[in-house]
């Protein structure tokens, strides 16, 4: 009996929580149909704290384009497409935010195509691959030492499998590493403080807002971030100052 | 007789060879700028089998006879070598006449009436150099003497002259041995223009017929200004004479020389490039139209006779907006003759644009010191204008011709659904997720392990219970021979016992226990000692088998010695 109040309540929280969710999300689309491109904004940026995904991201674009805040679509957009490197979509309206910045300025896609392909997947089947292939492994490894055969067929299993788990092992580490840190940055402002270290001196140097920036290294306090540009020139600036994705 | 065969192969295989390999006919000569009257040679070679005809001009005279035969060389095409077969003519002479003048192209005529066709080779011929040397008609009391003639006694500095080795013979002349070539006493460049072998000749001195052995010639440049002493040349001659009954070897030293070396004239432009003989400049920017910042490639050729191998380059003054990337690269093409150096000198100057705009680069001048009219020539090289393309405006026409052809007007709208499939994964997998993952494939192997020893110990166990069975069957056996009467049967019956022992212990066939198997387990499985007494207790066996009269004691003994056997063998 206690047991089944206990599972009827965790599936009511767990419904209610996503209907919360779902709540915030369809407002701020509703926001958008309305042309309250503001409120929609703050919406998006409410649901992303709570529950960062693809959908919100690319909504938060819109709603930051809609209001010619092209510097933070682009980063919306490019922020939806770390969850969905291959979405069109995004794609298009990513490119589209870069040209409304600089028109000069050529969009590439942040990821290349092997990690588009990896991530593209998804952290399930690679989980499910590597499960799977370690099992098949596990029991060719058995057989192998428990019985000493050394049939062709046994061979040709392990190394079939060790390959699939190993790249599905890759696969999983990928995804984490992905989206375990920020890779990206762009700056807020056109002109932001630019410096030789954290807390150190103000240093001479240009960024363009349509530069995408890599982020190197965090300081100890995480309020400080060390970015490199286009010609592998190195700054610190304050993470206020940056949009990181 | 087996040379002929072979021969014969050889010469049938290269038809076939030459099918193999592509068609070709080259025309090669020896030099390229003589002096009328020297002898060159031509070497026509080709892998096709037919009939050689060359075109020559009628001013060339043929001397000595024409070489024939089959070689073959190594080319390298597309990186990858390639033996090449192929058969040669040869032949030399001399034109008489001085000009430019073509020789071939060769032409052979294949046995299916197909032609192929040699390159043309353009050879040009110098008037004959006047050679100055002391009189030989002031040597006449020697039988054979040398002079050394030069072709100037002064020169200016950067000049070249050429200077001749040269021996008189009033005898014949068998052969020249030990030549020493002459000297100078400051420093100077040779290089060697004359035929590569001896060129003999006549010269009417006091009325008297003197044959002339043209030794070793050269083109000299002395590198000082000054007066230059020619050291004497040294030979050793083999002469004939009718006079003496032997052969006469007599050592010959030349005549010295001088040359004077005079400094080049005052009034030399300040964009003089060294250069003293006649010259010409060319030059081709490699195109006109150019983004900024991109590199332009710029080529000026140098071409002529005298020192070209010693001018320096032409100065080339960039305006503003425009460097030299990295130096200029030089590109020789040139031979050594009567002329001093011959041929062409290209640099190559790379520029890089670093403005937008229309760009004029003043005129290149080199001046030169023209030996005719002993006077500084200037030669000028005009430059057509570049049109610089700045990169602003060229990133601008690429991102418009970009944005032309995908029409990217609008953004895309916004999404209805909340896709959240995709989220932030868990970090299961780092770290203890990470082993975890892995526990499977250990888990394996430990239990790949843990079943292998269980089944190790297991089979080891069987083998121990199986041991003891068979042993205590074998010994009760022999105990039971008492109850046999007959003691011929008691024999077999120890026999069938032994064998049966043995096929058990050695995990076999009875039919296989044999004397050669039993040497065969020696001494792996079973000790010598073992091996040759179950071998003796075989032959005893065998040996009262087929006996008469056994006695007990013979077969007690036997079961003694069996009995010991078992035991040993499973202790």
């Amino acid at each position: 009996m206690i047991k089944r109040l206990l599972f009827i309540s965790l599936v009511f929280i767990f419904t209610f929580s996503v209907n919360a969710s779902n709540a915030t999300f369809e407002k701020g689309v509703e926001m958008l149909a309305l042309k309250n491109y503001a409120e929609a904004e703050q919406l998006f940026l409410e649901e992303i704290s709570k529950s960062p995904n693809y959908s919100v991201f690319y909504n938060l674009g819109v709603a930051y384009g809609e209001q010619e805040k092209w510097l933070k679509a682009r980063w919306a957009f490019e922020s939806a497409l770390k969850y969905k490197p291959l979405n069109g979509k995004a794609q298009y309206n990513a490119e589209y935010s870069v040209s409304q910045i600089d028109k000069r300025k050529i969009w590439t896609h942040p990821y290349s195509w092997g990690k588009r392909f990896v991530l593209g997947f998804g952290m399930t089947p690679w989980v499910v691959l590597a499960i799977l292939s370690g099992l098949v492994l596990a029991w060719v490894i058995f057989i192998k030492i428990a019985y000493q055969k050394g049939d062709r067929w046994l061979h040709l299993l392990l190394g079939l499998f060790s390959v699939v788990f190993v790249i599905s092992f890759y696969g999983i580490q990928v995804t984490n590493k992905h989206f375990g840190t920020n890779q990206y940055a762009l700056i807020k402002n056109e002109r932001p403080s630019l410096f030789i270290s954290p807390n150190g001196v103000e240093v001479d140097g240009k960024i363009t807002p349509s530069e995408r920036l890599e982020i190197d290294s965090y300081d100890q306090d995480g309020k400080w971030i060390k970015i490199s540009t286009d010609d592998h020139q190195s700054f610190w600036l304050k993470k206020e100052d940056l949009l990181c994705y | 007789m087996v040379r002929n065969i072979l021969l014969h192969i050889v010469f049938l295989l290269i038809p076939f060879i030459g099918m193999l390999q592509e068609p070709f006919v080259s025309l090669e000569v020896s030099s390229k700028t003589i002096e009328v009257g020297q002898v060159f040679s031509i070497t026509i070679k080709t892998n096709v089998d037919g009939d050689i005809n060359i075109d020559l001009p009628n001013e060339f005279i043929p001397s000595g006879g024409s070489q024939t035969g089959m070689s073959s060389s190594i080319e390298v095409v597309d990186g990858k070598r390639r033996a090449v077969n192929y058969k040669f003519r040869t032949f030399a002479g001399y034109l008489e006449k001085k000009g430019d003048y073509n020789f071939g192209p060769a032409t052979v005529k294949a046995r299916n009436g197909e032609s192929f066709r040699s390159e043309v080779q353009k050879i040009k011929a110098l008037k004959s150099q006047n050679m100055i040397s002391s009189n030989p008609s002031e040597n006449m009391s020697e039988k054979v003497f040398g002079l050394i003639q030069q072709s100037k006694k002064e020169i200016y500095e950067g000049e070249s002259l050429v200077i001749l080795s040269k021996v008189y013979s009033q005898v014949p002349v068998i052969q020249f041995e030990e030549y020493t070539s002459y000297g100078f006493d400051k420093p100077a460049e040779t290089q060697a223009i004359g035929p590569e072998r001896i060129r003999t000749g006549y010269e009417v001195v006091n009325g008297k017929n003197i044959t002339t052995f043209e030794i070793s010639k050269h083109v000299v440049f002395p590198e000082q200004v000054g007066q230059y002493e020619i050291q004497p040349y040294h030979i050793t001659v083999l002469t004939d004479d009718p006079r003496s009954f032997f052969p006469e070897r007599k050592s010959v030293l030349s005549n010295r020389s001088e040359i004077k070396v005079k400094p080049l004239p005052s009034g030399m432009p300040s964009y003089f490039i060294d250069g003293v003989g006649k010259f010409s400049l060319s030059g081709k920017l490699k195109k006109t139209e150019v983004l900024q910042g991109e590199v332009v490639e710029l080529k000026l050729k140098v071409s002529g006779n005298g020192n070209l191998h010693n001018i320096k380059k032409p100065n080339v003054k960039l305006p503003e907006g425009l460097t030299f990337y990295g130096d200029p690269e030089v590109q020789d093409s040139f031979s050594y003759c009567n002329l001093g150096v011959v041929g062409s000198k290209t640099f190559t100057y790379y520029i890089q644009v670093n403005k937008a705009g229309d760009i004029k680069i003043d005129p290149v001048k080199a001046a030169y010191f023209d030996l005719e009219s002993e006077t500084y020539k200037t030669l000028t090289f005009n430059f057509k204008p570049i049109h610089s393309l700045s990169s602003e405006d060229v990133l601008l026409e690429t991102y418009e011709a970009h944005l032309g052809e995908e029409s990217v007007i609008a953004m895309q709208p916004y999404l209805t659904n909340n896709n959240s499939d995709i989220s932030v994964p868990s970090s299961l997998f780092e770290g203890w997720g990470g082993v975890a993952l892995l526990s499977p494939l250990m888990l394996g192997a430990i239990l790949g392990i843990v079943v292998r020893k269980r089944n190790q110990k297991e089979e080891d166990k069987n083998k121990l219970k199986s041991e003891s069975l068979y042993k205590t069957t074998a010994l009760a056996e022999v105990e039971n021979l008492d109850s046999i009467s007959d003691n011929n049967e008691k024999v077999i019956a120890l026999s069938k016992t032994l064998t049966a022992f043995l096929a058990s212990h050695f995990d076999v066939e009875k039919g296989t226990i044999s004397r050669s198997f039993l040497n065969s387990m020696a001494p792996d499985t079973i000790s010598e000692d073992d091996c040759q007494r179950l071998i003796s207790i075989f032959n005893e066996l065998d040996a009262m088998k087929y006996g008469v009269d056994l006695a007990q004691s013979d077969i007690d003994h036997l079961k003694e010695e069996v009995n010991t056997v078992i035991n040993t063998l499973t202790k």
